[in-house]
């Protein structure tokens, strides 16, 4: 990059900064506390512990098992991720060395099991103590520990409302109070290297074990995309809608403030969430024909995410208007039937996948080189909505579901992890380079990890997005990879922008005269 | 220190690193809010660096803000009378520049075009790896040469 670039950026930014407003005061809103304080403090950066040493203070069972959760994405024949598989676990009754809980590292309290990024730690809590679902992953570096990774923990034994504020890492859902024996599950990131850790309980009573991260056995392919010529898929137009409100028209009033999302339903049509008009509208198989599923009231619920579940009705998450302004969820049939609102945990916007195991509200920043760490179950797989107090990250799912994790490694490669139920082994698909993920899907239970790679923004976008398909055949990795045209995009982000529906997948894309949605087929 | 004195030291800077986040429509309301979490955080009285602790803290709140900030800043103007604040002189051509970026890019940009630090010091700031910040930057310029070079 030039000098004068630099210079231009570094005008800007002044630009920018001197926008900035008066600080405002000293916030002295009360401070509430999920749980007591802590019994003991927890140094900023902790110093090696004492290995070896044999005295517990509780009885630590640590357990490793193949890992569960998250991602969701739709898939074709009612098997998809967002779960925990059933390859074995193993427990043990005692940790194989625990560390002395004591003044010189208090919050030290046991030792696990070697185990493999990618894995889940099961932690017991024998005295059924209460803690937090928010765990840090602290790498050994030199004489003491640095945060490298932020977790939260799927669980049981919830005790009490959730509230915001209690982890310090920002994460979009509310941190609850857990108590009982466990197990608490942590999965480890794929992408941690091998090395000395702790692993650190972080929202509740300051405790840690020591971990030791071997490399993974986990199959691994990795992919250069460059290295695959891709093949050109010619787009089949589903949508073209004007701006405005009317009949065949979607809303938008500037850039960021388009039509917001849409879903395919089981026969090919296509159900936007005109966020602008607060409606939801049914554009039929082929196009011609549009109806308005129901419209919104500001007053009530303002609807930022949509997703059609297997059944075809529509899941409609939107912010309510009760103190705090947490979301709702209100389900809607495609003959304008009307269930809810129902109360949702979720605080913020997020992403509405459908599995067959039901509908989950995810973290909206995927697309911005997150990874996907939150997803929360809010309607079962039979559409009914899951109680306000069961909605918890990471929750358990059917040990015959599948999982899919997009994580980042710290040089930019994608690292899609895919945990197949029963006995399987997980495979990680790596992609080097660095691209920025649209979208990620199972096309079925068998084969086919989907990642759409690309970005477009609100101004035009010359890079063409590329689609990469991977499956595993006698144990080896085969690759598609497909490309489409660049697309424009009203919104900020890419999310709720692209979907899949069997082997199809579906573009939204804006344009100066309106919205459309076009279709293509992966052979 | 008390938190009140830790804040009245590092609130200019904490609203001029989110408004180079988010603009200045927001940056009151996201320092507030992360400063509230910090505070309330369980970890907060061991924390030594609450520069950078506090930094991060806006970096989230302005990450977790970033997608729903649009639609609800458009659908309360409708709804909401406008409250009196303070005027605000906003470039219109910036806030389109930055709109073209994700918050962590234009994190690394104010943090190395505003407060010239390096990729390292950014990257101990926000504590994230010196390679993520490279990558967030390098995105950043790319996108932006274009715009500039309109």
């Amino acid at each position: 990059m030039s000098d004068r670039l630099d210079a231009r950026i570094r005008e800007m930014t002044i630009r920018l900064i001197q926008m900035s407003p008066e600080a405002p005061p000293f916030p002295e809103e009360t401070m509430v506390q999920l749980r007591p304080s802590p019994v003991t403090a927890q140094p900023p950066k902790r110093r090696r512990p004492a290995w070896g040493l044999a005295v517990a203070a509780l009885a630590v069972i640590a357990a490793v098992a193949i890992p569960a959760v998250l991602l969701g994405g739709r898939n074709n024949d009612a098997v998809e991720q967002t779960s925990t598989t059933a390859t074995p676990t193993t427990e043990t009754t005692a940790p194989p060395t625990t560390t002395t809980v004591g003044a010189a590292d208090p919050e030290i309290l046991g030792t696990l099991p070697p185990t493999e990024p990618g894995q889940t730690v099961n932690l017991f809590f024998p005295d059924e103590r209460q803690r937090g679902v928010g765990y840090s992953l602290e790498v050994s570096v030199g004489e003491g520990f640095d945060p490298r990774f932020w977790m939260i923990a799927a669980a049981e034994g919830y005790d009490g409302e959730p509230q915001t504020g209690t982890w310090e890492t920002g994460s979009d859902f509310p941190a609850v109070a857990i108590t009982g024996p466990g197990p608490d599950r942590v999965l480890i990131p794929d992408s941690a290297d091998p090395g000395d850790y702790l692993l650190c309980q972080r929202d509740g009573v300051p405790f840690c074990w020591t971990i030791q991260l071997v490399a993974s056995t986990v199959r691994t392919f990795t992919i250069d995309p460059n290295s695959i010529a891709p093949t050109d898929l010619d787009p089949t137009e589903v949508v073209n809608a004007g701006w405005g409100n009317g009949e065949f028209d979607l809303g938008l009033s500037g850039p960021g403030f388009g039509p917001c999302c849409f879903d395919v339903t089981s026969d090919g049509g296509i159900v936007f969430l005109d966020a602008e008009n607060q409606r939801l509208m049914h554009w039929l198989p082929g196009g011609g024909s549009v109806f308005p599923l129901a419209t919104f009231q500001p007053s009530e619920l303002v609807a930022d995410a949509i997703t059609v579940g297997h059944d075809d009705r529509v899941y409609v998450l939107g912010m309510s208007n009760r103190e705090g302004r947490p979301h709702d969820l209100v389900i809607i049939g495609l003959d304008g039937s009307v269930e809810g609102p129902y109360e949702t945990v979720v605080d913020s916007n997020a992403d509405l996948q459908a599995t067959t195991n039901g509908i989950f509200a995810g973290n909206a920043l995927i697309n911005e080189t997150e990874p996907v760490d939150g997803w929360i179950p809010i309607a079962t797989a039979a559409g009914i909505p899951v109680p306000l107090s069961e909605q918890r990250p990471l929750a358990d799912l059917p040990e015959d579901a599948r999982s899919l994790r997009i994580d980042f490694a710290p040089d930019g490669t994608i690292i899609a992890g895919l945990f197949p139920g029963g006995d399987s082994l997980p495979i990680q698909y790596r992609v080097s380079g660095e691209y920025f993920v649209a979208g990620a899907f199972l096309q079925n239970r068998d084969t086919a990890l989907v990642l759409v790679l690309g970005t477009a923004w609100t101004a035009d976008e010359p890079s063409d997005f590329l689609i990469l398909r991977a499956a595993v055949e006698g144990g080896t990795a085969i690759w598609d990879a497909y490309r489409i045209p660049g697309q424009q995009w009203a919104q900020m982000g890419a999310f709720g922008t692209v979907r899949m529906e069997g082997s199809t997948v579906y573009f939204m894309s804006t344009t100066p005269t309106g919205t459309a949605v076009a279709s293509y087929d992966l052979p | 220190m008390t938190d009140e004195e830790i804040y009245r030291k590092h609130a200019d800077d904490l609203v001029r690193f989110a408004t180079g986040l988010i603009g200045p429509f927001e940056a009151r309301d996201i320092v507030t809010d992360a400063c509230l979490t910090a505070f309330r955080s369980k970890t907060w009285p061991d924390v030594t660096n609450h520069r950078a602790y506090l930094y991060r803290s806006v970096l989230n709140q302005a990450r977790s803000h970033h997608r729903s900030t649009l639609r609800r800043r458009a659908r309360e103007t409708r709804a909401a009378a406008p409250e009196a604040q303070p005027p605000v002189e906003v470039d219109v051509d910036v806030l389109a520049a930055v709109n073209k970026l994700s918050v962590q890019q234009r994190a690394a940009v104010v943090l190395t075009y505003w407060e010239d630090l390096s990729p390292t010091e950014v990257s101990t700031r926000l504590g994230i790896s010196e390679g993520t910040v490279k990558r967030h930057l390098a995105r950043a310029r790319a996108r932006l040469k274009e715009l500039l070079d309109e």
